[in-house]
């Protein structure tokens, strides 16, 4: 009974020494960022996205309809604010066409196909949310068939959210930049008076929702409030897309450089509606 | 029925996804939670583990971009759950306790994996934080599930 009993403990070391080996595998495998989805994976997350979206529907409906009475208490102040602005949009709308037909005459005389920030847009509907919890993904209901493709950046209309991953033939994940992987070294540029700096986004904070930007130099006056935008350097950010808006601004360990903390303008926990972007090829 | 709470759960746990802030104290988990509540329905260990199994391959393909990670893991989750229901009785108090236990196994182990191929920087605060924001959720859903269950087994609709 003894002997018996040891040999069931000697093959459930085993077992288990075998299982955490493949589960260490299969993980480091399943999340390289290079991996595309196997045919059966596409299939399984078309099919999930469906079934979510007609399951879901009417607990969007409900969500909606409150949304929508809450938004009718404030109907006055938005109406007053919407007239404010109206007044402004006919001198911002010849303005734009001034400096569209400006930037179509210089990419004539440049030569030039493309702008960095040239970018076509596919909206989408978030289907699920960081489900597993430490993948900081959310899943959209449009895919490779409607011309989403990897890399892809992803946003709302307050600023840039993240970039695609994977793609499915009718869904897609988008890989947040509240995540710690995606929100290292990406191009940034500040606005100050008349010009911009340029630095790296190192990390992300999820408690006080901000970016950490380095790389500035120690001479340059950053103020408070000041746009952070994407540069378009590198090959996924059009240039650009609203990041945030300056904190806080420290100098580093050694006093050699300025580190700026940016609020970022998006708010991670509420994403219900996304844009894809695509930059415009030749 | 078995099937039935399970479906419904992970199909629950997707929506619901959507109506609580991502980063919120509302983290649901309510397949792992079903699994929890429908462990004393099975009479054989091996039907339980293939549900396990199966459900966690559905978590795989449906929800995440892993492949069997889920499976395995929820394989490793039924074996802690049928071990804390032959220790705990069942009933109310002992199922929450056996939903807090396996939550904390559940976040322990896939952060701890995470952190050891190096995908995750290793940070206590963020591990205690996971925990607690999946603690309330998931306990009210686990109460629901141990009412619904009860009652279909003293309505005779269900014999194990």
């Amino acid at each position: 009974m003894y002997k018996k009993r040891k040999i069931d403990k000697r093959y459930l070391f085993i077992l288990i020494v075998i299982a955490i080996a493949l589960v260490l595998v299969v993980l480091a495998t399943s999340l390289k960022k290079d991996r595309d989805l196997s045919s059966v994976e596409k299939v399984a997350k078309d099919i999930g996205t469906v079934v979510l979206k007609v399951v879901g529907a009417p607990f969007n409906f409900v969500h909606d309809s409150i949304e929508s009475m809450i938004e009718k208490d404030n109907i006055y102040e938005k109406y007053k604010e919407l007239k404010n602005k109206e007044e402004q949009i006919d001198s911002v709308l010849s303005q734009n066409d001034n400096l569209k037909s400006e930037i179509n005459k210089l990419k004539d005389t440049l030569k030039l196909n493309t702008l960095l920030s040239d970018k076509v847009y596919l909206n989408a509907t978030v289907v699920s949310r960081n489900i597993g919890y430490w993948y900081e993904e959310i899943t959209i209901d449009k895919g490779s068939k409607d011309g989403i493709e990897k890399d892809m950046a992803v946003v709302n209309p307050k600023g840039l959210i993240g970039k695609i991953t994977k793609v499915s033939n009718y869904s897609s994940t988008v890989q947040l930049l509240s995540n710690d992987h995606m929100s290292d070294k990406i191009s940034v540029k500040i606005k100050t008076k008349d010009d911009y700096v340029y630095g790296l986004i190192s990390m992300y904070d999820s408690k006080s929702n901000t970016y950490t930007v380095e790389g500035i130099s120690e001479n340059v006056n950053i103020t408070k409030g000041a746009d952070v935008i994407t540069t378009g350097m590198g090959t996924i950010f059009p240039s650009g897309l609203m990041v945030g808006k300056v904190k806080k601004v420290t100098t580093d360990n050694f006093d050699l450089s300025k580190v700026v903390e940016v609020e970022s303008a998006v708010n991670f926990d509420d994403l219900d509606y996304v844009t894809v972007l695509k930059r415009k090829s030749n | 029925m078995k099937i039935v709470i399970l479906l419904v759960s992970f199909l629950l746990e997707g929506i619901i996804s959507n109506f609580v802030p991502i980063n919120g104290f509302l983290a649901p988990l309510f397949t792992l939670v079903a699994l929890i509540m429908i462990c004393p329905l099975f009479s054989e260990s091996t039907d339980y583990y293939k549900y396990a199994f199966f459900t966690g391959l559905a978590y795989d393909l449906f929800y995440t971009d892993t492949i069997i990670f889920h499976a395995i893991i929820f394989c490793f989750m039924a074996f802690i759950i049928m071990r804390l229901n032959i220790v705990l009785s069942d009933n109310f108090i002992n199922a929450l306790i056996t939903v807090s236990v396996c939550i904390l196994m559940y976040r322990v182990l896939t952060y701890g994996l995470l952190v050891f191929i190096n995908n995750m920087s290793f940070e206590v605060l963020t591990l205690i934080n996971s925990i607690l924001k999946s603690l309330i959720l998931n306990l009210i859903y686990g109460m629901i599930l141990f009412v619904v269950i009860r009652k279909l087994k003293r309505k005779g609709k269900y014999h194990y």
